[in-house]
């Protein structure tokens, strides 16, 4: 009985160390992309996604816009220009712009322009043209249309921790510049908290 | 005449060959970590970065060991491929985050076994160093922005381990742990906002780190380096803060006289001299065979009783058992580098202040956790002997077979970093306009040149360039 007993013991021994030299394994799933999931507490693509919403949704329906409509006959052209990261995270500004292109190009209530980057490209696509294209799909040159104004923006982080409590605050600044006269056409601000708890130990 | 010594049996010496088996398949093979990467270091020693990381992936690693992470990291980064080297890093970082939580059950199953059961957690100052190099990284992608983002991380970890120290002070009453690099890395975030512009940041880096130079690393013997008194007097001009930069004046008259700033005819440069390496851990292991000698089973008189002979022992003391202690030391690696030369044509040499002596830090760090050790060292031991004890009791098998068990499994953390340099030194310089290249220089104390590097500014777009010349020497 005795034996047993220390046997288990040894049994419980080895099944500690086997537990302590293994890891886990790997589960992948397919999710909705827009199914919300906060893993790290870090800025994720929900973060971008709802921001660039929000704040867009907010910026169409400002003054700015109905006093564009009233004195000219067509749509507003934006371009989006930097939007500086100020954080403490590697945010991927490049996916937080296209959000904001795609919030404002769906609403059907401005145009958006291709950017600085992008237009090197096309244009090296019509030059390009001018020598390989046939007469009658040859793009013309120096038909851009020109913004009317640019958006810039800025994300800024401070967080606040102790022990195992943090809170991570986001402030997300967006401004539209009229690009002729530099005037600041719309100022929008969103913030987002989040607080991130961790527990000392774990079973 | 002394009468023949009685024979013993199979049985009487079948435990002591199951632990000298036991000791010889786990005991002494089981090489510290700095020994598991011997190769790498030798082929970093040969300036043989791509060997280096061959014999490191031969070493092999999970994606889930922090330290894996750290060095491949740091590998990567020295290979120049700083693409990789950030990703490393940034999983190493996702990881010691995960790692706050702690198991109880790994806890308890390195109180069975050893602190290796344990997943390793880095050393707070280790840690910190990770946003020295993805700055450096990111300014080699040509990414200020990226680097920002790390002076920013660097920053915030700096704060939390000042308002640890300011909490304990006020438990205690007395200075707190100053195992750290932050003065350094203050410094060094306030080099990247200067250069990004963003003064009002640039100070106040610039102004945590002279207090931090001036205060807790007077014990490391790296003072206050002349040039940050100028970087800070420079921002603190910047942002309109004469009345102190009046009192950085006074106290740094030097300051003053090197804080001109000559946009347009010079280049500055400011290169970090990386160099040596911080100690690492190596184990000391005890083994003590536990003899019952009939009554007078003291462990401690064995030693008196058969002297230098303990295992020429008769049958009248029979082997007990085997104790086995093993904890980690930390072993020096001496640096055959004195000082850092930049050699600047029109300038000459011109010589590296020292910025950081990690290498003390490393020591001062295990210092204060060495008690801690040795304390988990004897607990341990107590919990295993109360073990074996218990199975012996029932069983003398069984309690063998604990026995080798609790010795086999008695290991030393030997894990650290080990590939960090164990010291760093600065130069900032204003290069004469058209200059392409000048060379960097780490030389010994005969003044017999080490390792030299040569640095292309040819490139360069930026007024103000950071950089890092390694030497594994």
């Amino acid at each position: 009985m005795t034996m047993l007993r220390h046997a288990r013991t040894g049994l419980l021994f080895g099944l500690v160390l086997l537990l302590s030299a293994c890891g886990g394994s790997k589960v992948v799933s397919r999710i909705d992309p827009n199914e919300q999931v906060d893993l790290s507490g870090n800025w994720n693509d929900t973060d971008s996604r709802l921001v660039a919403e929000e704040m867009i949704a907010d910026c169409l329906g400002s003054p700015w816009l109905r006093r564009f409509h009233q004195n000219e006959s067509k749509s507003p052209t934006v371009i989006t220009g930097s939007i500086r990261n100020k954080s403490m995270e590697h945010i991927a500004v490049g996916t937080f712009l296209r959000d904001i292109e795609r919030a404002m190009v769906n609403s059907g209530e401005v145009q958006v322009v291709a950017s600085a980057e992008e237009r090197g490209e096309i244009r090296a696509e019509r030059e390009d043209q001018r020598v390989n294209a046939t007469p009658e799909t040859l793009k013309q040159m120096g038909r851009e249309v020109g913004a009317d104004y640019m958006l810039l923006g800025e994300i800024n982080q401070i967080n606040d921790r102790e022990d195992g409590k943090e809170v991570r605050y986001y402030q997300i600044d967006l401004e539209l510049v009229d690009i002729e006269t530099n005037v600041k056409t719309w100022l929008g601000q969103k913030k987002i908290k989040k607080f991130v708890g961790r527990s000392a130990y774990k079973p | 005449m002394a009468a023949p010594a009685p024979r013993a049996g199979l049985w009487d010496v079948l435990p002591l060959l199951l632990s000298i088996l036991v000791l010889g398949t786990f005991g002494p093979g089981c090489a510290s970590r700095a020994q598991d990467l011997s190769l790498v270091r030798e082929a970093l020693y040969r300036g043989d970065v791509e060997s280096a990381l061959t014999e490191f992936d031969k070493v092999g690693g999970k994606d889930t060991d922090l330290l894996h992470l750290l060095e491949q990291g740091y590998l990567l980064h020295v290979a120049g491929r700083w693409e990789e080297s950030n990703e490393a890093w940034q999983r190493a970082e996702e990881r010691a985050e995960d790692l706050y939580t702690r198991s109880i059950t790994r806890e308890a199953a390195a109180l069975l076994t050893s602190d290796n059961a344990l997943p390793y957690r880095g050393q707070p100052f280790e840690l910190q160093m990770i946003q020295y190099y993805r700055a450096l990284n990111y300014l080699e992608l040509g990414s200020l922005d990226g680097a920002l983002v790390e002076a920013r991380k660097a920053n915030y970890l700096a704060d939390q381990v000042y308002a640890k120290e300011e909490e304990e002070d006020d438990e205690d009453g007395k200075l707190g742990p100053t195992q750290h690099p932050n003065a350094f890395l203050d410094y060094f975030t306030g080099l990247l906002y200067a250069r990004a512009g963003e003064w009002n940041d640039a100070v106040v880096s610039f102004r945590n780190s002279y207090a931090g130079y001036g205060e807790a690393n007077v014990r490391y013997g790296v003072g206050v380096p002349a040039t940050l008194t100028r970087d800070l007097y420079r921002a603190l001009l910047r942002t309109g803060q004469s009345s102190e930069a009046a009192r950085i004046a006074e106290a740094h008259p030097e300051a003053v006289s090197g804080a001109s700033e000559s946009a347009g005819k010079t280049k500055r440069i400011v290169v970090f001299f990386e160099s040596g390496f911080v100690p690492h851990r190596e184990s000391v292991d005890i083994t003590l065979p536990i003899f019952d000698d009939k009554g007078n089973s003291s462990a401690w008189l064995y030693v008196d009783r058969y002297g230098p002979e303990i295992y020429s022992y008769s049958s009248s003391a029979e082997l007990d058992h085997v104790l086995r202690f093993a904890f980690p030391r930390l072993e020096t690696v001496p640096s055959p580098v004195a000082h850092c030369e930049l050699d600047v044509p029109a300038r000459g040499a011109l010589s590296a202040t020292p910025v950081l002596d990690l290498g003390a830090i490393a020591e001062d760090d295990f210092g204060q956790r060495l008690p801690r050790i040795l304390l988990k060292t004897v607990a341990r031991a107590l919990v295993k002997e109360t073990q074996r004890k218990a199975a012996k009791k029932e069983n003398e098998v069984l309690g063998w077979v604990i026995n080798a068990i609790n010795v086999a499994t008695e290991q030393a953390d030997t894990r650290s970093w080990i590939f960090l340099p164990g010291r760093i030194d600065v130069i900032d310089v204003e290069v004469p306009a058209g200059v392409d290249t000048v060379k960097g220089r780490f030389v010994d104390k005969f003044g017999q040149t080490v390792d030299e590097w040569t640095l292309d500014l040819s490139g360069s777009t930026s007024d103000m360039e950071i950089l890092s010349l390694r030497t594994f020497h």
